[in-house]
């Protein structure tokens, strides 16, 4: 037993319909999605040290499938895949590092004490998927 | 389709799993949970290094973005990658190796968007 739903004009009961259902297949399918802006704090010469922080959601009892991507003002753009858009070239294109458990995100995993000039902020864009990763 | 534990479902397990008891991961569909689906995609050919906009609409939050070369190499900063602009109507394709390729972008965003 299964469902099919297949676009119009295909016949959902033959093998080679176009389906906008299947039940064959799998979905992306999204578990919390948002956004956390992380102050930092100023090290007294323009830079700025951001924590460990957490993200928690309800626990899934597995590690799910994630995006992260950092972001440093307003108007900075996001990087696909989950790079951050500093512009400090010490940093430019270093990832900021996250670890994923069944109950939350890690963002600046290892409190790796990120230090970026005026950038009194990060901020981190996030989409947790109710699939699994592993 | 029915109700369960006193509310009112609509859920459709994958195969393998029974949909009165299946995991999160078990279920592509469930009344209470959102999926993603493809908002725009495209190719764009590549001669050598650089960067091709395509405009984006309808979009009120970040999208989920896979890139793919037709040189089965991986996205990364030094090889080839993407951005959007901070309001979400511009996706930059960036071919940062100045080699001939044809990079493929997907752009997914929420059921309620676009």
């Amino acid at each position: 037993m299964g469902l099919w739903v297949s676009y119009p004009g295909y016949d959902a009961s033959t093998e080679g319909a176009k389906f906008i259902l299947s039940s064959d297949l799998d979905y992306l399918k999204i578990h919390v999605q948002g956004k956390l802006r992380i102050n930092g704090t100023n090290n007294g010469d323009g830079t700025y040290i951001y924590n460990e922080t957490d993200v928690p959601f309800p626990d899934l009892g597995y590690i799910p499938l994630t995006y992260v991507s950092f972001r440093w003002s307003n108007t900075a753009e996001l990087y696909y895949p989950g790079f951050t858009s500093v512009s400090n070239p010490t940093y430019d294109g270093n990832p900021v590092p996250y670890a994923v458990e069944s109950n939350k995100l890690i963002l600046i995993y290892g409190n790796s004490a990120w230090s970026m000039a005026n950038m009194p902020w990060i901020e981190a864009y996030y989409m947790v998927f109710k699939n699994r990763a592993v | 389709m029915g109700f369960l534990n006193g509310g009112f479902v609509a859920r459709v397990s994958r195969p393998g799993f029974d949909v009165k008891s299946a995991p999160d991961y078990g279920y592509l569909f469930r009344e209470d949970t959102a999926s993603i689906r493809p908002v725009t995609s495209g190719s764009i050919p590549f001669g050598g290094a650089g960067s091709i906009a395509v405009a984006l609409s309808g979009l009120t939050d970040a999208p989920f973005v896979i890139l793919k070369s037709n040189d089965s190499s991986v996205p990364s900063l030094d090889n080839y990658y993407a951005k959007i602009n901070a309001t979400f109507t511009t996706l930059t394709v960036v071919n940062v190796r100045g080699i001939a390729r044809t990079l493929s972008y997907f752009v997914f965003g929420p059921m309620n968007q676009a």
